[in-house]
């Protein structure tokens, strides 16, 4: 039952996020002069890249699940 | 109010111009950018001590290709949980990492005071700009400890659709690890011996990773964008720590006797060679005038039984063109693997079992100051600090003949202190 939840739980998640790439948020978006904020160095996703990178290292050694931001870690005799 | 016509012609050019040189920030006119960072993170009661040193270099060639490039070492020092039960008895047992036999007083927490290490990793990363405006990108990952050898390849892909307002990205990625620890790998669910061999092994033992990711990332208004991530991770082999153990009991939660010496029985940790996970993870950023607020989410299950979920929050204040302030929190909980035993009772030998804090169901808490300043143009200075502190529930567990022993949780609270230094060329 437990399998089957947590199969269940990977799919829907894979399912919202196929539809939300094809079908939703239409609305959004902004016109290329309206830039001028989102083009900043700050607002990339990823900005502060080695500080990020030093953290999800920490916590990939003392914490019992990572990843997510890109892969999951590892190449550590730490976890 | 309704502008003149050339002005607001040039408003609107201005702002376009703007937007199409900064368009895509690896196309600055600098070069190379370059981050290098002196870390120290130490845990209470002189636990484990990090110095770290890591940099990360960023160069733009032939126009629009990027080439990544990282280092880190690190130097390890300290004590490590052993795995082993607090006890109301003095407890003697041998060092897993070589570091002879270990007395741990009562009702103290049993530590490997033996642990050092160091840690070299460097990775590599090429990314070409299709004509098209895809990014495909592959990269190199390499870290050796004196006991542990990484090596992993990756490839991605990235693509912008509906007026870059929405970026998919895939990407994939294999690793192989070797692990020869100290003194041989121990054979798991054997007991540790004083000074004996014959529960290790001399051959090396492998674990293998497969990542896969998919994100989409879409651009809200001016101000704001989300990013939402699915990725699985496969990893099959050698998924043990072998310098853990747990305690065996008897069923009144005195340790079972030993012989050789010993002061109790200890038994190698067993885990599951295989594990999948999978991570959903979602980050928002939204740009004040004068500030930036970063907010993410994961949630992470896997077949260990461990479901975890993280929230973090970043707020970066400009205070003006040369400085930041960025206070950040993290929340982070997970439940415990299906196979954590705080120890083991000798009449129920459990087949897979690990003591291992970090498989135990737990809260971590994160926060944190970081400021940065700029010297110059191409110069910049920063610092931060952070503390990270963990609480974790006890166990309590029913003997086979009843009687319920309790197991205090390892709890943890690490201080981190960085020093950083960015220039571009």
């Amino acid at each position: 039952m437990i399998n089957q939840y947590r199969f269940l739980s990977g799919r829907l998640c894979l399912v919202c996020l196929v539809t939300a790439v094809l079908t939703g948020c239409s609305g959004l978006g902004v016109k290329p002069w309206d830039r001028d904020l989102l083009a900043q160095p700050e607002m990339q996703i990823g900005s502060d890249g080695l500080r990020i990178a030093v953290d999800e290292h920490i916590y990939f050694s003392k914490e019992a699940t990572s990843g997510g931001r890109g892969f999951g870690g590892g190449g550590c005799g730490c976890n | 109010m309704q502008l003149k016509p050339n002005r607001d012609l040039k408003r609107v050019l201005a702002a376009a111009s703007a937007s199409l040189l900064a368009l895509n920030p690896a196309q600055a006119q600098d070069a190379w950018e370059v981050d290098a960072e002196i870390l120290y993170y130490q845990e209470q009661d002189d636990r484990v001590q990090d110095v770290s040193f890591k940099s990360l270099a960023k160069g733009t060639v032939r126009d629009d290709d990027q080439i990544t490039l990282s280092l880190q070492y690190d130097s390890l020092t300290g004590a490590s949980p052993t795995g082993a039960a607090t006890q109301s008895e003095t407890q003697t047992f041998t060092s897993a990492s070589g570091g002879g036999t270990i007395v741990v007083p009562a009702n103290e927490l049993p530590l490997d005071d033996a642990f050092e290490d160091n840690r070299t990793a460097l990775s590599g990363n090429y990314q070409h700009t299709l004509a098209s405006g895809a990014r495909f990108s592959n990269g190199l990952t390499f870290s050796k400890e004196y006991d542990y050898l990484h090596l992993g390849v990756n490839t991605a892909y990235a693509f912008d659709f509906d007026n870059n307002n929405r970026t998919l990205s895939v990407g994939l990625g294999i690793a192989n690890d070797t692990i020869e620890s100290v003194g041989g790998n121990p054979v798991p669910n054997t007991f540790v011996a004083s000074g004996a061999s014959t529960n290790f092994t001399t051959s090396k033992e492998d674990k293998s990773v497969v990542d896969f990711l998919i994100g989409f990332t879409q651009i809200i208004n001016r101000r704001s964008l989300v990013q939402v991530n699915y990725s699985a991770s496969k990893f099959d082999g050698y998924l043990n720590d072998p310098y853990k153990f747990l305690s065996v009991l008897e069923n009144d939660g005195s340790l079972a006797a030993a012989g050789g010496g010993l002061g109790g029985l200890y038994r190698f940790e067993n885990r599951p060679d295989s594990r999948t996970g999978h991570n959903l993870y979602v980050e928002y950023k939204y740009r004040f005038d004068n500030s930036i607020a970063n907010l993410s989410y994961r949630f992470h299950t896997d077949n260990w039984g461990i479901n975890s979920h993280t929230v973090e929050s970043r707020f970066k204040w400009l205070i003006d063109a040369k400085q930041w302030l960025e206070p950040n929190i993290r929340i982070y909980s997970q439940s415990a693997a299906d196979f954590y035993e705080p120890f083991v009772f000798d009449s129920n030998l459990p087949a897979q079992a690990s003591s291992d804090y970090r498989l135990n169901e737990f809260t971590g808490v994160t926060v944190g100051l970081a400021y940065k300043r700029k010297l110059s143009k191409n110069n910049a200075i920063g610092f931060s600090f952070e503390s990270y502190q963990t609480s974790g529930a006890d166990t309590s567990i029913a003997s086979p003949t009843g009687e319920v022993v309790t197991a205090k949780s390892t709890d943890l609270a690490a201080s981190i202190f960085r020093l950083n230094y960015s220039f571009r060329f």
